[in-house]
């Protein structure tokens, strides 16, 4: 009786090609040169476009604002549109000032100051309306403009202050200054000192963006703690849940800026490379697996080669099984090498991936940093191993390579993202339903189990009704396993040869 | 002798047609079997069931007393094989493809591997792409790849395909050797009656899926008396008469322009021509023109004749 090692063996030394790792390495590589100019060009472009207004055109945003805002409307209406009116013409005042600079203290400024600023527009958009509406009520008021409580005088001063701070430790001073004269409660300085001591902590030389976003993520989550109001989406109650959620949050935080300082990481940028990396590199080993269990069997049977691996003592199932295995094995090699390439780059080119990002939220758990990449990329592997068991049992049950490759490729390609922009502009909730019943919405793990907004990026897709990451893990691995079990059972089955 | 093979009341049908049934034989150990037929008769068919390519429908096949259904893998332990043309892994060595073959099995050794490319005479290619070997070559490996394992039951379906007139008469001989010194049981098949008349020690007719008839060669050949032969000579007429004289006259079937017809027993054949040689009759050739065997097998596949 022949066990499965032999087969796997077999199975390595057929179909798998060192001129197809060496390719996939030097894509790889290649990609990297190629994202490297990108980044660097997209810095410049992003200078720029502070400079030309390359991205948004600000007056067209703030004559539309003032149309609404002009119109006619209720009060809550007319308040609204004041408030993005008051934001449109800060942000342009600030255009205007031309000393824009990426350098994250800046721009931890730059959010302050256009704060104070909008602050100060909408102040005085709001006595306008309050005189037009007299009746409105005070606590209505009070919310839009709780967030903004500065001056337009004052925001000015402050704005021309900034601009005279040149370095990292000339903003840490003048901001514990600030703290002292200003105004706030005790416990709101407590926090505010604790952000700073933290971003010294975790940024010594001011450098990085993702420093000065997860120290002000921290500042939301400890303001709306001790405000009790959420001032994530802006709203008076904050429920019990989301009150232990943003405790639970604020915990990783602290832990992960602890770690950070201790295994003194720097983060330049180096999450979003890593991320682009992982999903570039990992969309080639999908194309590779699926090209490759898309003809294992097929073309096998299709030269005739099968016949010396049935002809031998072995069960029909293990044939399939060593297959799988190969495959399998394989694409983890992949996985592993394309893992190990994003990590060297990222050593090298941004120093290094952060510890203190506030990764898994729900859970309540500080991930290494490259252990966090690693269990993304594993993530990644296991929903391209499932469409590789799809072009696999394609291959067995067609015996054709060209369908079993083109339909996993068509899907993964095409008619995922047809489905996923349905789902993002549908409103019916029984499409919804159906869509998420579909297999394709159910991969893309990482970005549901990884909430996106805990990393303080832009949240590119939300739904409300998303499948749970744990039950798209479970159904794609029962789906992948019902596609093992049909191609060992239709190759069971079925003559080999006609 | 040892039963290595035995099959069963085999059944096969392709889209509800029957195209084997009820086939029955047992191949023995030190033998070599013919499967004799015309194309389309489901000699590849059958051999395709025993090796486990296609599923038998109906009835048993028992290799060395296990049985395929319910003991697979242990029946088919000591089994080396080809069928059709010999299949291998185009862009892999023929050494590679013969080491991937025999690690599928137990106990073989590199000095086995090498032992076996050195009998077809490979040696030389073993280390060459497969897809750069002719036809013939390819036949060989696969011969290689087929025994590197030592199997005691071989089976060979039309093996003398792309092999030139050398590699035939090489393979016969290897043939007989397996079965006759090492106990091989060979199970070949072929349509070419010659091919078989030599090489085999059995032969089972087989016809439209059914069995016609399973004889040794020298029961087939008696079964139908004389061969036929024709003697060229200038003239017939007196050769004919001198056969007359002699009393070979029976013999005589029929007397052309040039050409003398006769039926004989291959050891008349000789006192005849010698005879004709004797009395001054000029011969230009002798050929003959239908062997008893070949009769015979006519006969069969026109249901002349029964087991």
């Amino acid at each position: 009786m022949t066990g499965l090692r032999p087969l796997i063996h077999n199975e390595f030394i057929k179909s798998v090609k060192r001129s197809t790792v060496v390719l996939f390495i030097v894509m790889l590589v290649l990609t990297i040169a190629i994202g490297g100019i990108i980044f660097l060009l997209s810095g410049l472009v992003q200078d720029m476009a502070y400079d030309v207004d390359f991205f948004v055109d600000i007056d067209e945003m703030i004559d539309s604002a003032r149309a609404e805002y002009n119109g006619s409307g209720d009060a809550d209406s007319k308040l609204a549109s004041a408030y993005e009116l008051a934001y449109c013409e800060a942000q342009k005042y600030l255009l205007e000032t031309d000393d824009y600079n990426i350098v994250a203290y800046k721009s931890a400024m730059y959010a302050d100051v256009l704060d104070m600023y909008a602050a100060a527009k909408f102040q005085k958009y709001c006595n306008d309306i309050l005189s037009m509406y007299p009746d409105i009520s005070e606590q209505t008021l009070n919310e839009y403009s709780s967030l903004l409580e500065v001056d337009a005088t004052q925001a000015t001063v402050k704005a021309r202050e900034y601009r005279q701070i040149n370095s990292f430790d000339e903003y840490i001073d003048y901001m514990k200054k600030q703290i002292d004269i200003s105004n706030l409660t005790k416990a709101q300085k407590e926090i505010e000192r604790k952000a700073l001591e933290y971003h010294v902590m975790i940024d010594p030389e001011g450098k990085d963006v993702y420093a000065a976003q997860s120290v002000q993520r921290y500042r939301t989550l400890a303001y709306s703690l001790e405000d009790k109001y959420d001032y994530e989406t802006n709203n008076s109650v904050l429920p019990y849940d989301k009150a232990s959620e943003y405790e639970k949050e604020l915990k990783v935080l602290e832990t992960g800026f602890r770690k950070d300082a201790e295994t003194n990481m720097q983060r330049v940028n180096s999450e979003g490379a890593a991320s682009a990396m992982m999903s570039i590199s990992m969309s080639f080993v999908m194309i590779i697996l699926i090209v490759l269990s898309g003809g294992m069997i097929s073309s096998e049977i299709n030269s005739g080669s099968i016949k010396s691996m049935v002809i031998a003592p072995v069960k029909r199932y293990k044939i399939i099984l060593s297959k799988i295995i190969t495959v399998a094995l394989y694409g983890l090699g992949l996985t592993v090498i394309a893992y190990l390439i994003t990590l060297i780059m990222i050593s090298v080119v941004g120093g290094g991936l952060s510890a203190s990002m506030p990764y898994v939220t729900s859970f309540l758990l500080v991930i290494p940093g490259p252990l966090f990449l690693l269990i993304r990329f594993l993530i990644y592997y296991f929903e391209a191993m499932v469409y590789a068991m799809f072009a696999f049992m394609l291959s067995v049950v067609t015996r054709n390579t060209s369908i079993a490759v083109a339909i996993p490729l068509l899907i993964d390609m095409v008619i995922s993202g047809i489905i996923s922009t349905i789902s993002l502009f549908s409103s019916n909730h029984i499409v919804n339903t159906i869509i998420n019943c579909l297999p394709t919405s159910h991969f893309d793990i990482v970005s549901r189990l990884f909430d996106s907004s805990a990393l303080n990026l832009e949240v590119l897709y939300t739904s409300a009704d998303t499948p749970s990451p744990i039950v798209s893990f479970v159904y794609l691995f029962a789906l992948a396993l019902g596609m093992v079990f049909l191609s060992i059972d239709t190759f069971k089955n079925r003559d080999v040869v006609k | 002798m040892e039963k290595i093979l035995q099959v069963n009341n085999l059944y096969k049908s392709f889209a509800g047609r029957p195209v084997i049934s009820d086939v029955s034989f047992e191949v023995y150990s030190g033998e070599v079997f013919g499967f004799l037929g015309p194309n389309g008769a489901g000699k590849s068919t059958t051999i395709k069931m025993i090796l486990g390519l296609l599923s038998e429908d109906g009835g048993s096949i028992l290799i060395n007393g296990y049985d395929h259904r319910s003991n697979y893998e242990k029946s088919m332990e000591k089994v080396g094989g080809i069928v059709e043309n010999p299949e291998m892994y185009e862009n892999l060595s023929g050494r590679t493809n013969i080491e991937m073959y025999a690690r599928l099995h137990k106990g073989v050794t590199k000095e086995r591997i090498s032992e076996v490319i050195d009998l077809v005479g490979m040696t030389l290619w073993a280390n060459e792409k497969i897809k750069k070997y002719s036809l013939g070559m390819k036949q060989r490996m696969g011969i290689a790849q087929a025994l590197v394992h030592k199997p005691n039951l071989l089976l060979l379906d039309e093996p003398t395909n792309g092999l030139d007139a050398q590699g035939i008469i090489e393979l016969r001989g290897m043939l007989r050797k397996l079965a006759h010194e090492q106990g091989v049981a060979v199970l070949v098949s072929s349509h070419q009656l010659a091919e078989m008349e030599q090489m085999c020690d059995r032969i089972c007719i087989i016809s439209r899926g059914k069995i016609a008839a399973i004889n040794t060669i020298e029961e087939l050949r008696s079964l139908r008396g004389n061969d036929k032969y024709t003697i060229m000579t200038p003239n017939a007429e007196n050769a004919a008469k001198v056969l007359g004289e002699q009393g070979y006259g029976d013999a005589i079937e029929n007397v052309g322009e040039g050409c003398i017809t006769l039926s004989a027993h291959e050891d008349v054949i000789s006192s005849i021509i010698k005879q004709l040689a004797l009395s001054d009759i000029v011969i230009t050739g002798v050929n003959k023109v239908i062997a008893s065997l070949e009769q015979a097998y006519m006969d069969i596949l026109n249901g002349g004749v029964n087991k």
